[in-house]
């Protein structure tokens, strides 16, 4: 996790509670200030916590609603200053636990990463793949995008057709051939998608010599139950990540249509 | 109750209204003449706290039952796993578990449906057509949306979900 996502998850309770603590110090002390001063440390704290909840990619609406209930609860001045001391220390333990929801119930952050690099495992395996992308042609590594990018949206017709341009550009080229192996894995597993068929009881899929390659390991040939047969998700996992990398790598400039679709990738990455 | 072809339910919140409003009016009419002299209106105005939900769930159950062919053609087969932004706004198909039911009583249910690589929200906006419960194994067919109209994760606008034959041990029962 982000040290600065740390530091403001702190900041919730840090703001809720300094607040009430200071209304309470004035109250004590006999200052006669306006105690909603002091609420202003629970409105700042609404909206970090708001800030926290918009930067996760499942947003929890009840943390993004929290800035307005802060602004209607405090707004309209209480009479009774032990109201609003009460007020603010039960305002601080709502957003304390609704933090601690955000972060079990949301997941982390989206990773934050500098332009033109990616995250995560997905960042370490195109890494890895950059040395065998050298032989790649341009062309066919626009193509890479261009499928991985159509597949990603559900526009399975018009994936074959990408794949096929991408393993024509790739023919006498020095790339490996897992690569074209990846279009052909891709133009099948599309093709039978839009027709809607079931899976075929045989399969392209990568040898083993395209393993170091590849970003997740080739499952054993063997059904599991019911006859689900696990190589054919793998073979289209791996073969959409080789095509995305192919197309980090090879094609700079498709990285911005890339890192749109990386969150994709990502998940793909989890086996 | 069936109307035509369409098997129409009053949630139970609708009908928790109605019998809170059944007792006040009953309670006021007993002490007030007022009330009794205006109960022309208050009758038929009661019953249509039963009638206007159960109009609302018809038009959208025969609007479901409508569209569900046009899903049934275009939805293409998917994985969990495979659904993603990129996908709002395209018709699909899933098949999984079901692992948890909410808001069935509201007639507004939200599933949460798993396959082996993952697990999405399949949210409805009426009742389905069978009453769905945790661990049936399902087939949903729905757009794919995002889970606050514009913003949060992809979810599933589901259109149809029905039990498929097969029925699945929970793990902590295994």
């Amino acid at each position: 996790m982000p040290e600065s996502s740390r530091s403001y998850e702190l900041a919730v309770p840090l703001f809720s509670f300094g607040s009430a603590a200071l209304a309470i110090l004035m109250w004590t002390s006999g200052i006669t200030l306006d105690l909603r001063i002091t609420a202003a440390g629970c409105v700042v704290a609404s909206f970090v916590l708001a800030y926290l909840a918009w930067i996760r990619p499942r947003k929890d609406i009840v943390a993004l609603t929290t800035p307005i209930y802060a602004i209607i609860f405090f707004a309209v001045p209480l009479e009774e200053p032990v109201a609003t001391i009460v007020l603010e220390l039960l305002y601080a333990v709502s957003l304390s636990i609704l933090v601690l929801r955000l972060k079990s119930r949301f997941g982390a952050p989206a990773a934050i990463h500098a332009e033109g690099t990616l995250a995560g495992p997905l960042g370490e395996y195109a890494e890895k793949v950059h040395p065998a992308c050298a032989g790649i042609p341009p062309a066919a590594a626009h193509r890479a995008a261009v499928a991985f990018l159509r597949y990603a949206a559900g526009e399975y017709g018009d994936v074959p057709v990408e794949a096929r341009e991408g393993i024509l550009l790739l023919d006498g080229s020095d790339g490996a051939p897992a690569f074209k192996m990846a279009f052909e894995i891709l133009a099948e597993q599309a093709t039978l998608t839009e027709k809607s068929r079931p899976r075929p009881e045989w399969y392209t899929q990568f040898a083993t010599t395209d393993e170091p390659l590849l970003a997740l390991p080739l499952p054993p040939p063997q059904k599991k139950d019911e006859g689900y047969d696990e190589g054919y998700d793998a073979a289209l996992d791996n073969a959409l990540l080789l095509l995305f990398a192919a197309a980090w790598n090879a094609s700079e400039a498709d990285r911005g249509h890339l890192v749109a679709a990386q969150e994709f990738a990502q998940r793909l990455t989890s086996s | 109750m069936k109307i035509g072809n369409v098997d129409v339910k009053v949630s139970i919140l609708a009908i928790a209204v109605f019998v809170i409003f059944t007792i006040l009016l009953l309670v006021a009419s007993v002490f007030s003449p007022d009330v009794r002299s205006q109960l022309i209106w208050l009758i038929p105005g009661l019953f249509m706290l039963l009638i206007i939900p159960m109009v609302l769930n018809y038009m959208s159950r025969s609007q479901y039952a409508d569209i569900t062919p046009v899903y049934e053609a275009e939805a293409k087969t998917v994985r969990v796993k495979l659904i993603n932004e990129n996908m709002i706004g395209k018709p699909v198909r899933i098949e999984g578990v079901v692992e948890k039911v909410r808001f069935q009583f509201l007639n507004r249910p939200q599933y949460i449906v798993a396959d082996r690589s993952g697990e999405i929200a399949v949210k409805m906006f009426t009742n389905p057509d069978e009453d769905i419960h945790e661990h049936d194994v399902v087939e949903v067919l729905g757009m794919v949306i995002h889970r606050y109209i514009a913003v949060g994760d992809p979810v599933i606008n589901c259109v149809s979900i029905r039990r498929l034959d097969k029925k699945v041990v929970p793990a902590k029962e295994r």
